[in-house]
């Protein structure tokens, strides 16, 4: 039937040769067109599970406030100069940016005075003191307790600036409001940097830095806006004067710097891999038509991109760095069908010859990547699109176009190393100490393989430059704030309902864990349920006769320190306030900036964030406690890369045993027998093995790309166990041997390239496939042959 | 026409004398600045009072204040308490008799006593052009010299202090008096005695310990 239909293009295609290349170089000549006008995305995003969680986190954590800012730090680098010159340098940067990239530029922080906002802030103390609190000032009315307040105030005063702590001193006289001003100032510095405000500008300790935080409409993930972002910003640090430094600190340039790194691997590996190809394909087969061979898997991944994008609307650079791999792959069939035509001349029967072991080897890997459409990941549909549509393009290319361009005649390769490959199958040395060998090498590499580690921290597929690095580890060993906290958010679909529950959460964690680890914005504004319920006990606590109690005291006991009559009557004046509890403090300047840091307003509603340290021992007792409370959730770095880890390993494992199974059940397809489906299966072994034992040999810990390339070399390897067995079996004289050289060579190139990629997710690739290919190789060629020899005797 | 040639006289006139004043305003602040920039390390008794509206009468208390540039300040009161407080850049120390507690804070995290203690710091440092950009100062006499700042808008002083007048010794190689007057209608004046200059620095003065006489 396929014979048939073989026969029938075969003659169409021979009939009509000139119409058909001119169809497929225009087919060609469109794609390479069109290659510009595709939009690549640098998006981690794209890589990840779509799972609920999971892809909420990754919202959450790219609507936040934390990535729309960045942080220029300025460095003076001359000893001379000093700090005004710095702040002079900080004006100067501040009044030229003027962009619609840039929102908001925060350099100077003046004009808020504090200590009235304060004192406009203590009205809500009814409000915001909690029920335990009175039984302390109870203690603290009594004769010794307001003596004692007094003499504390009267030596305020004598201090320099202790008048400017009057005011505030007269409207709480009892430092009723100490705790609320330690939360305050808590919540403040939640974020762990070390700031020092000098005439309003963000300066460090040391004197010698300034901080300028900018607020952009440019999401983190945008790799044009943030590149065009970046570059303004560069323009603009250049007119900086000459003994100012200024780097850029935030998510914007980690995306920037990652593409670079990926369009620079991308660009050397193809130039590597080009050049490979060629040199290989000219120096040792010495024929411009094998070109044809380097030309057909390029035509076809090129091909495969355009229609890739036109299926999914985007294409990861992810996927596309796997291009050089495909291509490898790719470009076996071809070499397993030029080899046999230039060993057994180019007639029907050759072509028959190879035909079932190369569409079952396309088959084999074209499963396993198959079987990545049943993951969740969407960048993984992407690749498993482009992988089957190049290999199979390949393919077509391969038994239908390629014979109709190569030499009827048949002829040898006559290359000295062509012959020497040729010659592998017969080995001198002896066929027991080949196999001991392969055990040795087996056992040591599963010793190895027992330190090897999984790595599930998403920051391993950052690969941004040394120089951002170091700027960073700089700006944090300046400012801190190096180890982010993790934050429980509480959403609500009203600013009053998210402040209630965000309040009823923070009671649940203070018991549990205590205060000092959790930073809460209801520990200054709780919700109005609470707060009700505290001016309900402020009213109960201040009776009339408490009130008068506390006045006469006052009155008698402030004589010795000549305390005016009304010293203290700021106090008694809004001891009984009667505002409208439901509305928030308005024009404090404290108040907002902390709002703006800790509520976050959402298309439907709000969500506040609280911040705790990102510890496995917290996420485990938060992760409880936000169970009570549907629709509230953590977030941390540690958490999701577990999260992720999680919903990939589980799928990865189903994944890999659907691709064993499918590889398996193709061989047996094709072999029709047990013992030659397991020899195949002899260098997948190995490969796994191999590459279980030189992950950690090399440093390197196992990670998802990792596995999902073990998965690629599962395909790839069982094609060269195949054709193997198929020539043990058969014995076709078709250059089965030198063929699954040129393939293993052809596919090294292109995992070999990664190895130069800077990008640890490339080069952790390349890591894997190199050696799983390798080896498998090696195997399939040195070790089928001598356990055929021995487990199968009687069919030699 | 006449009008109008009178009216650019007057405001040609107004613009030249403001020019001058501010031109006059920099070289004296240039030449107290030169003046004090010899001074390294000062020793001063003094007595500040204070008029609070919290009190019925003035706050009168009396101590020592020893600087040594750049950056180290210590305030020793020996009347009506004993209290000590040492500044060395970004912190501060105190100690007081009565509680005998030394407390150690940064001055960035207590806006009020930030400001108080800028303010001191500004005045006894000599760097007087600088502080152009957050006062505008007024000469109220050039022998002896007196000078009125009143902080801009800017300042993070502005909403605190009203004006802060100096009063400078005849040689201008240091302050006699400081008096500051804040928007809530309290004062504070400074008064400084027996200062020595440039003279070693007795190293308890650096210390928390009621003894420096």
């Amino acid at each position: 039937m396929f014979n048939k239909f073989h026969s029938f293009c075969n003659n169409f295609i021979s009939r009509h040769k000139l119409l058909v290349s001119a169809l497929i170089g225009l087919a060609i000549l469109f794609s390479i067109i069109n290659l510009p006008r595709i939009k690549y995305d640098s998006n981690i995003e794209i890589m990840l599970p779509a799972n609920q969680d999971i892809l909420r986190d990754m919202r959450f954590l790219r609507e936040s406030g934390f990535s729309d800012k960045l942080v220029i730090n300025l460095k003076l680098n001359d000893e001379k100069q000093t700090m005004q010159d710095l702040i002079l340098a900080v004006d100067q940067l501040t009044t030229s940016i003027k962009s619609p990239l840039v929102k908001q530029v925060i350099g100077n922080i003046s004009g808020t005075n504090m200590i009235s906002e304060m004192i406009s802030f203590l009205r809500y103390t009814p409000q915001l003191l909690r029920a335990e609190s009175f039984s302390k000032i109870a203690s603290q009315i009594t004769s010794s307790g307001v003596k004692e307040r007094l003499k504390f105030i009267y030596r305020q005063s004598l201090l320099p600036g202790g008048s400017f702590m009057m005011p505030f001193l007269r409207a709480d006289p009892l430092g009723l409001f100490t705790d609320i001003l330690r939360n305050i100032e808590k919540i403040s510095t939640s974020l762990g940097y070390d700031v020092v405000v000098n005439n309003g500008y963000l300066i460090s300790r040391d004197g010698r830095r300034a901080m300028v935080i900018l607020k952009t409409p440019v999401i983190m993930s945008d790799g044009f806006g943030a590149r065009k972002l970046i570059m303004y910003l560069r323009e603009k640090l250049k007119n900086l004067p000459g003994f100012v430094s200024a780097d850029i600190i935030g998510g914007h340039i980690h995306t920037i710097s990652n593409e670079d790194l990926i369009k620079r691997d991308l660009w050397l590996t193809s130039i590597i891999a080009s050049l490979a190809f060629l040199l290989l394909f000219l120096f040792f087969f010495r024929d411009l038509r094998a070109v044809i061979i380097f030309l057909i898997p390029l035509a076809a991944v090129i091909i495969s991109i355009n229609i890739t994008y036109f299926v999914f609307k985007n294409l990861s650079y992810f996927v596309i760095g796997m291009g050089t791999v495909i291509a490898g792959i790719a470009i076996d069939y071809g070499i397993y069908v030029y080899i046999a035509v230039r060993k057994a001349g180019s007639s029907q029967e050759t072509i028959r010859q190879v035909i079932r072991p190369v569409i079952f080897g396309a088959l084999t890997t074209v499963s396993v990547f198959g079987v990545f459409f049943f993951s969740k990941v969407k960048g993984y549909h992407q690749l498993a699109f482009l992988s089957i549509f190049s290999i199979m393009l390949c393919l077509l290319f391969t038994l239908f176009i390629l014979p109709h361009f190569l030499s009827k005649e048949r002829n040898n390769p006559r290359t000295p190393v062509a012959r020497k490959l040729t010659e592998t199958s017969s080995f001198k040395v002896d066929d027991r100490i080949l196999i001991f060998a392969w055990i040795v090498t087996m056992a040591t590499m599963i010793i190895l393989g027992t330190g090897l580690k999984f790595n599930n921290d998403i920051t391993q597929f950052d690969g941004v430059s040394k120089d951002v690095l170091l700027s960073e580890e700089e700006f944090h060993n300046a400012w801190g704030g190096k180890i982010m906290p993790a934050v429980f958010v509480v959403p609500g679909k009203t600013l009053a309902d998210a402040y209630q529950v965000n309040t009823d959460v923070y009671e649940a964690v203070i018991k549990n864990i205590g205060k000092d680890n959790f930073t809460s914005f209801a520990s200054v504004w709780p919700g109005v349920n609470t707060r009700k319920a505290n001016e309900l006990h402020w009213q109960e606590f201040w009776s009339k006769e408490k009130e008068n109690e506390f006045r006469k005291m006052l009155t008698d006991y402030s004589k010795v320190y000549n305390f005016s009559e009304d010293a203290f009557q700021p106090f008694f004046t809004q001891l009984h306030p009667a505002g409208d509890i439901e509305i928030e403090p308005k024009g404090l300047t404290f108040f907002d900036h902390l709002k703006e840091q800790f509520v976050l307003k959402k298309e439907n509603g709000f969500q506040i964030l609280s911040f705790f340290p990102d510890q496995d021992k917290y996420i485990t007792q938060l992760s409880a406690i936000s169970n009570n409370y549907p629709g509230t959730f953590l977030v941390s770095r540690k958490n999701f890369s577990n999260k992720i880890s999680h919903a990939l390993g589980s799928e990865l494992i189903f994944l890999s045993l659907l691709a064993v199974c499918l590889t398996v059940g193709l061989t047996f397809l094709l072999l029709k027998d047990i013992q030659l489906s397991i020899l195949v299966l002899a260098p997948v072994l190995t490969s796994v093995i191999m590459i279980a034992g030189i992950i950690p040999l090399a440093g390197l810990s196992l990670n998802i790309p990792s596995i999902i390339a073990s998965m690629v070399v599962v395909g790839i390897v069982s094609d060269y166990g195949m054709f193997v067995v198929y020539y043990c079996k058969h014995k076709f004289e078709t250059g089965v041997y030198l063929a699954i050289t040129f393939a293993a060579f052809t596919t090294l190139i292109g995992t070999g390239v990664l190895l130069f990629a800077r990008h640890p997710i490339l080069f952790s690739v390349g890591v894997t496939l190199t050696t799983g290919v390798l080896s498998g190789y090696l195997s399939s060629l040195i070790i089928i042959p001598l356990l055929y020899k021995f487990w199968i005797p009687e069919r030699n | 026409m006449r009008d109008a040639i009178k009216i650019a006289i007057l405001f040609l006139g107004l613009t030249v004398s403001c020019a001058w004043a501010a031109s006059d305003v920099n070289t004296l602040l240039l030449r107290l600045e030169t003046k004090m920039s010899g001074v390294k390390s000062i020793e001063t008794d003094f007595t500040q009072e204070k008029m609070l509206s919290v009190f019925n009468q003035p706050i009168i208390s009396k101590g020592k204040i020893f600087i040594q540039k750049p950056h180290l300040f210590s305030w020793h009161v020996r009347l009506p308490v004993r209290y000590t407080m040492l500044i060395k850049g970004d912190i501060i120390k105190q100690w007081d008799e009565e509680s005998n507690h030394v407390q150690q804070f940064s001055l960035s995290r207590n806006p009020g006593f930030s400001i108080a203690i800028a303010q001191m710091k500004v005045w006894f440092s000599g760097a007087y052009v600088s502080l152009l950009k957050n006062y505008a100062v007024k000469i109220i006499s050039e022998n002896p010299v007196i000078l009125e700042f009143v902080p801009i808008q800017s300042n993070p002083a502005f909403n605190l202090v009203k004006g802060v007048k100096v009063f400078f010794e005849k040689d201008e190689r240091y302050l006699r008096e400081i008096r500051i007057e804040e928007k809530s209608g309290d004062s504070t004046i400074l008064t400084f005695s027996s200062v020595k200059l440039n003279m070693p620095i007795n190293p308890s003065a650096w210390e928390l310990k009621p003894d420096v006489q």
